[in-house]
């Protein structure tokens, strides 16, 4: 999924790293007419996130439907809860080589944006979050 | 979260091939991004994409062969916790189904306390 989408969403970590939850005050934006609700029109962002956000399907995302919005379901496997991994349940339906939780983590290098400078994956001595993406 | 985090946790962004190109079969309505032939063209789509974003995670960009991509099934987009010991914490589901931050927070969140 794009990162704009997610981020709209509210579910990206970048997300949630610089701007929070998906909230009332940012869906709110998209209020032209200033009526306290946000129409579909008026909703400039991905049609599936006004779907997820409009929960009465009236065709208007409201306030309280901001409030009331539960996270995505989705999820992981963590070291405490499932040891192991193997396939996960709710991938897109392709191989899933991803190592799994409890394993070494496999010995790459990627190189940071705008220097020569990479970093070891490998040799991670540090708690680090990787987050996959790109803007599409 | 990032900003929260940082002193304690290393973030990085791993931008990989685009999940929708302009010149693919489901292009991205939104964003118009050929798929990258080349470093150069990764590195400025991924610098325009933290730009557009207002991105200040540290990014690497994946190479050409998509090596920590394809060695992390991170294609499109997928979150995972390294502990200290270089060990693989959490893995999250696969994008864009399973991307979920919420679950990744609440594995952090663990770990550090």
């Amino acid at each position: 999924m794009k990162l704009l989408t997610l981020m709209i969403l509210g579910s990206s970590s970048i997300a949630y790293a610089q701007k929070g939850k998906p909230s009332w005050e940012r869906i709110s934006r998209h209020d032209s007419d200033k009526d306290g609700k946000v129409s579909k029109v008026e909703f400039k962002g991905p049609e599936m996130a006004f779907t997820r956000f409009d929960a009465d399907k009236d065709g208007f995302v409201t306030k309280a439907e901001m409030e009331s919005l539960t996270p995505k379901k989705g999820g992981g496997d963590s070291m405490k809860s499932k040891k192991g991994g193997g396939k996960s349940g709710k991938g897109g339906g392709r191989t899933d080589n991803a190592p799994a939780a409890g394993t070494q983590a496999p010995k790459l290098k990627a190189q940071m944006l705008n220097s020569e400078a990479f970093v070891d994956l490998g040799e991670i001595k540090k708690t680090t979050v990787l987050i996959f993406g790109s803007h599409t | 979260m990032y900003e929260t985090h940082k002193e304690q946790v290393d973030f990085y962004l791993i931008y990989t091939k685009e999940a929708h190109a302009s010149d693919s079969s489901r292009p991205n309505s939104s964003v118009s991004i050929k798929q990258h032939t080349s470093i150069e063209e990764r590195a400025k789509a991924a610098q325009s994409c933290i730009g557009d974003l207002k991105i200040t995670i540290p990014t690497l960009i994946d190479d050409m062969q998509d090596s920590v991509g394809n060695a992390y099934s991170g294609h499109p987009d997928r979150l995972f916790i390294i502990n200290s010991e270089g060990v693989i914490a959490y893995r999250g589901d696969k994008g864009p189904h399973g991307f979920d931050a919420e679950a990744m927070k609440k594995s952090l969140d663990t770990m550090l306390k």
